[in-house]
């Protein structure tokens, strides 16, 4: 079956067959993936980490009559999308980006292509999954993917880093990168003084607004040099390089360290967990509300993949930090409010995956969230258990009762209409599509933290 | 069309009868790199090619002297044996 998201470049396909994806590539891609391995490229990348390995089977049938050759990939766990990834995600993918292409400029190609979406962390580092990005570099040609370039990291870097790091969504609304006069607007009037920003952003964005008159002959008369080339890229990493954001003041990234359990509530909570967990059926977990990963570090150390969601971009930047410094592993952070998750998205509503059709997990794991969902944001207890229930067979989860204090700062300002939220109306609402399998109360707090299995599992 | 291959006519060359055999058009690829994009970057690497080539000649010439090679003033290993 072909990828739906795997249409726009004509060099090839990807494809899934019994559950493995391959990648087909044209007869018309035939002679540039030929150079793209005599000239070394293809190896340096694929050593260096920067590129996913592959390697050609023969043994696979193609997809169509289209095809030269079948390459199969190296196998990912789940796939991310740029706007679920931190600030710091979304710069170590752009610096990832910029090295690739001056490698691939020393070896005579180029990227034909610079989409954020051809990146994917692989053991925690920006990986290009896109083996047939490169094409041979014509002399004199300017970078073809440079507006993309700016449009996918730049432009949503610079809004995040200048005016809100919650802007790093508007990735989600526009399918190929932020519009370089929306964020010249959003940006603060300071940012056109910076030479970097001022340049690849403000004069870009000017550039693509002048009225231009027989395009294709002006836009043909642009040529530049080699080492010119090398200057562009030198300077678009500079101003990357320069672009920063540090999480202090989110909602939830201090959250650990103001936590209101007590030493004997969050040891027994760390054990309970590290428990339930020992006996889930599989080895690859969602962690729903990760915040800073305290309790994804028990899943990694149990041997889990896990997949650490968390609305707060803030935690999400402190875990990735973990991740990249190598303190944990195993893990993919990735900014995503459950309660408004990544829906479908590019043509057609079938280039980009739901969150959920990125499923299943098979194990979830849900702390400290259901007070969230169910009183903060009004979701009635059945409708949880019937979406975790959508995205994993094995859970974990934590019911935080009224008399919890982060409940009771919840319903601190609100009329309390949630009659049914009490331990019983948790169980008989999970009971309906789970079998509930283990119960332990948390000690010294009134939480009690479940293991269930779905009953169709 | 000239029958040429990477391994034949080497990368450079290769890269250069593509592009005559596009029609010199405005770029390889698939996607649409824009009309000013495409002019603004070509103006944007001749004003930068300078300054990156004298930063890249004076960083060369940093790394061309010999640093001074410092010895702990202090007891323990790497102070000079005393003679």
């Amino acid at each position: 079956m072909e990828d739906p998201a795997s249409f726009r470049d004509p060099s090839g396909v990807v494809f899934r067959r019994d559950g493995v994806v391959y990648r087909q590539i044209n007869r018309s891609f035939e002679s540039e993936w030929a150079l793209f391995g005599t000239s070394g490229l293809r190896d340096e990348l694929t050593r260096a980490g920067l590129l996913v390995p592959h390697e050609r089977v023969d043994d696979v049938e193609p997809l169509d009559d289209r095809a030269a050759l079948v390459i199969r990939p190296l196998q990912l766990d789940f796939v991310s999308y740029p706007y679920e990834w931190s600030f710091s995600q979304l710069k170590d993918a752009a610096l990832t980006t910029l090295e690739i292409q001056e490698r691939a400029l020393r070896s005579g190609m180029s990227l034909k292509d610079a989409s954020a979406y051809n990146i994917q962390f692989v053991d925690g580092r920006p990986t290009l999954i896109d083996s047939l990005s490169f094409e041979a570099s014509a002399p004199g040609v300017p970078w073809v993917a440079y507006r993309q370039f700016c449009q996918h990291f730049l432009a949503p870097l610079a809004v995040m880093a200048y005016r809100d790091v919650r802007l790093g969504r508007l990735q989600r609304e526009f399918a190929d990168g932020i519009p370089l006069d929306l964020a010249a607007a959003l940006l603060p009037g300071r940012t056109r003084l910076r030479p970097g920003l001022g340049a690849h952003l403000h004069l870009h964005a000017r550039a693509q607004r002048r009225p231009g008159h027989e395009p294709s002959t002006r836009a043909s008369s642009a040529r530049v040099s080699d080492t010119g080339r090398m200057a562009l890229l030198d300077s678009l990493r500079r101003t990357v390089e320069g672009l920063s954001w540090e999480p202090d003041g989110t909602a939830w990234s201090s959250y650990t360290a103001l936590t209101s359990y007590s030493a004997a509530a969050a040891e027994s909570k760390t054990r309970i967990v590290g428990e339930m967990l020992a006996r889930v059926q599989g080895a690859r977990v969602w962690d729903i509300g990760a915040n800073t990963g305290a309790y994804t570090t028990i899943a990694v150390a149990g041997g889990h993949r896990v997949v650490a969601l968390d609305a707060d971009a803030g935690a999400v930047e402190q875990l990735y930090r973990k991740v990249r410094a190598g303190e944990i592993r195993d893990v993919q952070p990735l900014v995503v409010d459950i309660g408004n998750p990544s829906p479908a998205g590019g043509w057609a509503l079938r280039e980009r995956r739901s969150l959920t059709e990125r499923g299943p997990a098979p194990v979830v794991m849900a702390l400290a969230l259901i007070h969230h969902l169910a009183i903060a944001a009004n979701v009635p207890l059945a409708s949880v258990s019937a979406f975790l229930a959508g995205i994993g067979s094995d859970l974990v989860i934590e019911f935080v009762p009224k008399e919890d204090p982060q409940t009771q700062t919840l319903l601190e300002a609100r009329r309390d209409i949630f009659p049914d939220y009490t331990l019983e109306g948790f169980k008989a609402a999970f009971a309906a599509r789970f079998n509930l399998l283990e119960e332990a109360a948390v000690a010294d707090s009134a939480r009690t933290i479940f293991r269930m299995r779905r009953r169709d599992a | 069309m000239i029958p040429v291959s990477p391994e034949l006519v080497g990368p450079a060359v290769y890269a250069f009868v593509g592009h005559v055999q596009s029609g010199g058009s405005v770029a390889p690829g698939y996607i649409d790199p824009g009309t000013g994009s495409m002019l603004i970057q070509a103006a944007l690497a001749a004003a930068l090619t300078l300054p990156f080539v004298l930063r890249n000649k004076a960083r060369a010439i940093v790394n061309r002297i010999p640093r001074r090679r410092t010895q702990p003033l202090g007891l323990g290993e790497g102070k000079p044996a005393l003679r």
